[in-house]
């Protein structure tokens, strides 16, 4: 009898082990995507959470939910004054939107330079995109009456922004120039080129400042710190179709930017077109920064902090880490405002200080707890 | 089958490989083996497409210059000698990476992790999954890196033809028991009609492995052929500048013992 059971026994066990997938299947041990795409959904709460307050939080007492239902027909907006709407949808709604929209593309446009880069500390404001855009700018306010009074004219009350777009493109489009040798892109090149075109465009930028009248340098001084003071409807309007279509290419870039930690040569071992993957990444990272530039300032750090903080809670797999940053980044930045706008009411402090004093502190933990890990 | 005819690579001025010809087949271990700066690393890297060179390479009856990077990618793994990484992945991530480089992000899960076992498994590294690569000893890194290469060409064989396996000094960092361990992985990949060319420097390791020799010495081909024939005293004491005696085992498998460095200048 024991003859006949056994191999019947093991046969039935070879098939079950065959067929018998769980319901359960326990996941391999180092994979962190289930991890991941828990984040991205709380992140996505973060995000509902700091606009609602972001819309709340404000020297002016509003009554934020009852405006918004009333302006989408759910209540009759009885016992609202106009103050109370004007405040809300006007004011308030455009840089809440404005702010999330910055701060997502400020944290992506660092996500996806650092990936190409190969480097946690790379940023836009390293390589001197960050400088063009401000050049741009500075440029258009100084000599917007003179030399530029044509662009000036031509680009209206947005002239500043599109200048700000403009220098970012172009001090990405020479660098670019400068570190591409027979269709390849050195990395090493490219960061030194970066430090010496920033320096350049600083220099100019100085030199600006240096034949400014009293009335600009107040008008500089206060844009380069950064602010989302600003933010109207057109704003955002004028912003939208250069942030949207950089955020959506560099989700793209992901499956690209993974391979390439591996260094250049293994990503293309592993059947990744460098070349356009460096060219989509170079594109979406001026777009994004010269326009989140061009409309809130020098708002620095959002692009280190964010992905940084990301990578150690859900590793670096960029087709996670991209989405993630623009969730957590639209955040910070709403936080950062909310900071800005209520630690000296009724005035306001430029949202750029809130970053740089969390983030400047931050950068050099990182740079220190990785001295002995990797060259810098 | 691999093969270049009149291959040369230049840095500016300086000739590293002059017209050369090498051919690899499906099936078999080809090992390119001579002395530092020979060109060994310089012509695999033509092999693969990173360098530009003058001549042709074909890669299964394709001329690689034609060929998109995912077209290269379907049919040829690369090991470096030695990889870094920039970000912190873990193990199971670096090894799924391999997966999605060819085959897409389409595939379910389990199929997914079922493949990185195997290939974790494969190079004994099992229950590694979970570990940081940063944190592993350079040969366990190595041997990760091998396992990533691996799930990219895991068939040794599609419709298409032929995969092959590219080892850029697979064994530098590994201790023995692993040299041999990533060699017959390596041969059993060819045994099952896959094609595998490795750059060595150990000399019985080669000879233990490889189907076919090329030696290479200064940016020229010395010798190709089956061990038996292109392993001699003669062809190895001049190509690498020392005296070497060659032995044959009671396997059969030839070995190389290096004389006393004082005998050096009776050679040269």
């Amino acid at each position: 009898m024991a003859t006949f059971r056994r191999p019947a026994i093991e046969m039935l066990q070879r098939v079950s082990s065959l067929k018998a997938a769980p319901a359960w299947q326990p996941r391999l041990a180092g994979d962190r995507s289930a991890r991941a795409r828990l984040a991205l959904g709380l992140l996505c709460v973060l995000l509902m959470l700091t606009m609602g307050l972001s819309l709340q939080v404000g020297a002016f007492d509003a009554p934020t939910l009852r405006v918004l239902m009333a302006s989408v027909g759910l209540n009759d907006g009885e016992g609202l004054q106009a103050v109370d709407r004007i405040v809300i949808t006007s004011i308030r709604l455009p840089r809440v939107i404005m702010g999330a929209m910055v701060g997502a593309s400020l944290a992506v446009s660092g996500a996806v330079m650092q990936g190409l880069f190969r480097n946690p500390l790379a940023d836009p404001g390293i390589v001197g995109v960050s400088a063009g855009a401000s050049l741009g700018a500075v440029a258009v306010i100084v000599l917007g009456g003179t030399l530029l009074s044509s662009f000036a004219s031509l680009a209206g009350a947005n002239a500043l922004p599109f200048a700000a777009f403009l220098g970012g493109l172009a001090s990405t489009y020479i660098l670019y120039s400068i570190a591409t040798r027979e269709g390849r892109t050195s990395v090493a090149t490219m960061l030194l080129a970066g430090i010496a075109l920033g320096a350049f465009a600083l220099a100019i930028t100085g030199l600006m400042i240096f034949i400014a009248d009293d009335l600009q340098l107040r008008q500089i001084s206060f844009w380069g710190l950064g602010s989302l003071a600003g933010a109207t409807w057109e704003k955002v309007v004028s912003i939208l179709p250069i942030i949207l279509p950089a955020l959506v290419a560099s989700f793209y870039l992901a499956r690209g930017l993974n391979a390439l930690a591996f260094g250049e040569a293994a990503a293309v071992h592993m059947g990744i077109s460098l070349q356009s993957v460096k060219n989509t990444a170079i594109f979406a990272i001026a777009a994004a920064t010269g326009a989140s530039v061009a409309v809130s300032g020098g708002i620095g750090f959002v692009g280190i902090i964010v992905p940084h903080v990301l990578r150690l809670m859900i590793g670096p797999d960029h087709r996670y880490l991209l989405p993630a940053s623009a969730l957590l980044g639209a955040s910070f930045l709403l936080l950062a405002d909310c900071v800005s706008r209520s630690i000296v009411p009724p005035a306001e402090l430029p949202i750029g200080i809130v970053t740089a004093a969390i983030g400047a502190p931050f950068f050099l933990w990182i740079l220190l707890r990785r001295r002995g890990i990797i060259d810098l | 089958m691999v093969e270049a005819q009149h291959l040369s690579v230049r840095y500016g001025d300086h000739v590293i490989l002059r017209d050369i010809g090498f051919w690899a087949e499906a099936g078999q271990v080809t090992v390119i083996a001579g002395p530092n700066g020979s060109g060994k690393t310089t012509l695999m890297k033509a092999l693969c497409g990173d360098l530009p060179y003058s001549g042709v390479i074909r890669l299964n009856g394709r001329d690689i210059a034609g060929l998109k990077p995912h077209e290269m990618a379907a049919h040829r793994g690369v090991l470096a000698q030695e990889t870094t990484l920039s970000f912190p992945f873990t193990v199971a991530e670096v090894v799924r990476i391999g997966i999605s480089a060819v085959n897409g992000p389409a595939r379910d899960r389990a199929f997914r992790d079922r493949r990185v076992s195997e290939a974790l498994a494969a190079v004994d590294l099992d229950g590694f999954a979970g570990r940081f690569y940063q944190e592993l000893s350079g040969g366990e890194r190595q041997r990760v890196q091998l396992a990533r290469v691996l799930c990219q060409i895991w068939e040794p064989v599609d419709e298409d033809g032929p995969r092959w396996l590219f080892l850029d000094e697979p064994v530098s960092s590994l201790d023995i028991r692993h040299q041999i361990d990533v060699m017959e992985l390596a041969a059993d990949y060819a045994a099952r009609g896959g094609g595998v060319i490795a750059v060595m420097h150990d000399l019985n390791l080669s000879a233990m492995f490889a189907d076919r020799v090329t030696l290479l010495a200064g940016g020229s081909v010395v010798a190709a052929g089956p061990p038996d024939d292109v392993m001699t005293d003669e062809a190895l004491s001049r190509t690498f500048g020392c005296r070497l005696r060659v032995g044959v085992r009671p396997a059969n498998d030839l070995f190389v013992l290096p004389q006393s460095v004082t005998a050096r200048s009776a050679v040269t």
